[in-house]
C-alpha cells in the first residue's frame, strides 16, 4: 500500500465517522423543551398524590431512552423535575414534621391531636400508649380552656408543660388552629423541658393541615 | 410550725409575680394567698380542674408517676402549679406577668418553696 492510499483511507474513515456523532444543533434541543412542558405539570402534582409521583417517575425512563441521543443539558433537566417539584410546593408532610418534633434529646413520643375529639391526627415514636395519653391531654386542655371561657376570659393557651416523675409532656395548641395541638412526651432524665418546648414552637410554622 | 404565709410572701416577691396561693384541689378552694389578683379564686378553680384532669389521665394510664409541676403559658401570664409532695391534693399556685418574669427562675423558686412548706 502506498503512503497516499493509506492517507486517503484514513481520511475516508474519518468522513464516515462524522455522521455517527450526536447532533448538538439547536432544533433538537428545542424539541426536547417542548416535551418538558408536557412533563412538568405531572411533576408539580406529585406532592399532592403519591400516584402522580410514580407517574412522573414512570415517564423518566421513557424519556431517558430517547434522551441518550440528545445533548447532556436536555438529558439532565427532565430527570431533575420530580426532585424539584416537592421543593417548589414547599410543604413538609405531617410525617416529616413529626420526625422533626421527635428530634430532641430524650424524645419518646410525639403526636398531633384534635382536642375536640381527643383523636390523633398523626404520631411518631413509641414507649407510651399515645392514643390514651393524647385523649387525656385533650381533656386537660379542654378543662383549662373551658375554665377560661366560663370566667369570661379571652386568654389563649400558648402551651402546657407537665413534669411527672419520669416524663415531661408538652401540650402546644397551634396558634392558627387552637383546637389542634402538638403533644410531645420525653423521658425526664434525658430531656430538657425547654428544648421540647422550643421544638414544639418550631413545628408551628411547618404544620399545615 | 406552719410557714405558709412566709412562703407565699417569698413567692410574691419574685419579679413579675401577680399572686401566689395554696389551693385544695379536692374542693378548688384557696387555703391561703398573697398578692392582689382579683381573679385568684377563679383561676385557682380553673387550675384545680387542670390538676384533676391530669391525675385522672395518670390513673387511666395506670401510671405510677406523680405530678411534679405544671406550667401553663397563657397570652399574658404564666401559671405555675405544683402539688405538694407531702399532700398531693394540695397545690402551690403562682401567677406571673409573662413579660416581666423568668419562668425558669420562678419554677425553681416554687419548687424550693414547696419543699420547705409546712402546713
Amino acid at each position: 500500500m502506498s503512503f497516499e492510499s493509506r492517507l486517503t483511507g484514513g481520511l475516508r474513515r474519518k468522513k464516515e465517522k462524522e455522521p455517527e456523532r450526536p447532533d448538538y444543533s439547536e432544533p433538537d434541543f428545542s424539541s426536547w423543551a417542548a416535551k418538558l412542558d408536557d412533563f412538568i405539570p405531572a411533576a408539580k402534582a406529585a406532592p399532592a398524590t403519591g400516584a402522580a409521583t410514580s407517574v412522573a417517575e414512570a415517564e423518566v425512563p421513557v424519556e431517558a431512552d430517547v434522551l441518550v441521543e440528545a445533548s447532556a443539558p436536555a438529558a439532565v433537566v427532565p430527570v431533575e423535575a420530580p426532585a424539584v417539584a416537592p421543593a417548589a410546593d414547599d410543604r413538609p408532610s405531617l410525617e416529616e414534621v413529626l420526625k422533626q418534633l421527635l428530634s430532641f434529646d430524650g424524645a419518646m413520643c410525639v403526636a398531633v391531636v384534635d382536642s375536640e375529639s381527643g383523636m390523633i391526627l398523626g404520631h411518631a415514636g413509641s414507649g407510651v400508649d399515645i392514643e390514651l395519653a393524647a385523649a387525656g391531654a385533650s381533656v386537660i386542655l379542654r378543662a383549662r380552656l373551658g375554665s377560661i371561657k366560663a370566667l369570661g376570659g379571652e386568654e389563649q393557651i400558648d402551651d402546657v408543660l407537665i413534669s411527672l416523675t419520669s416524663q415531661v409532656q408538652i401540650i402546644h395548641p397551634l396558634p392558627r388552629n387552637p383546637s389542634i395541638f402538638t403533644y410531645l412526651i420525653g423521658d425526664k432524665a434525658k430531656s430538657s423541658l425547654a428544648m421540647a418546648r422550643y421544638k414544639a414552637a418550631e413545628a408551628d410554622l411547618l404544620i399545615q393541615l | 410550725m406552719s410557714n405558709i404565709t412566709e412562703s407565699l410572701q417569698r413567692l410574691i416577691e419574685l419579679a413579675g409575680a401577680r399572686s401566689a396561693a395554696l389551693v385544695d384541689s379536692s374542693s378548688g378552694m384557696v387555703l391561703s394567698h398573697a398578692g392582689s389578683d382579683a381573679n385568684l379564686e377563679i383561676t385557682a378553680a380553673a387550675n384545680t380542674e387542670l390538676v384533676r384532669a391530669q391525675l385522672k389521665s395518670l390513673g387511666t394510664l395506670g401510671s405510677k408517676d406523680v405530678i411534679d409541676d405544671i406550667l401553663i403559658t397563657l397570652t399574658t401570664q404564666y401559671d405555675i402549679v405544683r402539688p405538694l409532695a407531702t399532700n398531693p391534693s394540695i397545690f402551690l399556685y403562682l401567677a406571673m406577668d409573662k413579660n416581666k418574669s423568668n419562668l425558669a427562675m420562678a419554677r425553681y423558686k416554687v419548687a424550693e418553696c414547696e419543699k420547705q412548706l409546712e402546713l
